[in-house]
């Protein structure tokens, strides 16, 4: 197709990086650890940058989502694991932000993206939505 | 608001780079929304040592038939070309990647 997708939706995303910040290799690792810089190789890719940015209050908390490295099939990537979910029972739509770049170890091209996710409800007036947007780098910047 | 689904997959242009960029929402009635897995994986393509062979071939029929051609006017040799197409990615026009 030529052009990345946006999964479901757009988003925004404040993300911190830090040049020549020490790697996190030892997965799972909280959240909370990759948000202060620090990176995570999985397979041929490595992944940077970590944000996340919390409604207030959060759906969950940075330190309390553990981040561990996943393969399927050809694909690699992350999983995130915590119990995101709203304690306001109001009504009020609660987003939460996720930020991370990808990229090749050895200058390795990313073709392809998979989002899966797991969210339920069991209200008729509750929700969950899972989107992503992927954006292309150049010079390190979303193009 | 209904749950819209549980994974989703696209294929595109090859990139040596990504943000991605993900948003978890929930609406919350009465507390029940939930969240507790979320995968994000990403592929490389793979070039095989046929895809190689069969390039590596492809490209010596090219040559010989532009030395062929190079006396022959009349006769135009197609050209086959291949490239890393990456186009029509979406505009980051919020995101404040530091440093961007």
């Amino acid at each position: 197709m030529g052009h990345t997708h946006r999964l479901v939706s757009l988003s925004i995303v404040i993300t911190l990086g830090v040049l020549a910040a020490p790697r996190a290799d030892a997965v799972p690792v909280g959240l909370d650890t990759l948000v202060g810089g620090n990176s995570i190789q999985c397979g041929n890719l490595k992944f940077s940058q970590f944000s996340y940015l919390g409604d207030n209050p959060p759906l969950a908390k940075p330190a309390d989502i553990k981040v561990d490295c996943i393969a399927m099939g050809n694909a690699v990537g992350l999983v995130f694991s915590d119990d995101w979910a709203s304690t306001l029972k109001n009504g009020r739509i609660a987003t939460d932000r996720l930020g991370f770049v990808v990229t090749g170890l050895n200058a390795e091209m990313i073709g392809g993206a998979t989002l899966m996710a797991d969210p339920g409800v069991n209200k008729p007036d509750d929700g969950v939505s899972i989107s992503e947007t992927l954006f292309g780098l150049v010079n390190g910047c979303p193009a | 608001m209904p749950v819209v689904k549980d994974s989703d997959q696209t294929v595109f242009g090859p990139v040596d780079g990504l943000f991605a960029s993900t948003l978890i929402t929930i609406s919350d009635d009465a507390g029940s929304g939930k969240v507790t897995t979320i995968k994000e994986t990403f592929r490389t393509p793979q070039v095989s040592a046929m895809a190689l062979l069969a390039w590596g071939v492809a490209l010596a029929a090219g040559i010989a038939r532009l030395r062929r051609g190079l006396g022959s006017r009349a006769r135009r040799t197609a050209a086959s070309t291949s490239a890393w197409l990456v186009g029509d990615l979406p505009a980051s026009r919020s995101s404040t990647l530091t440093g961007c």
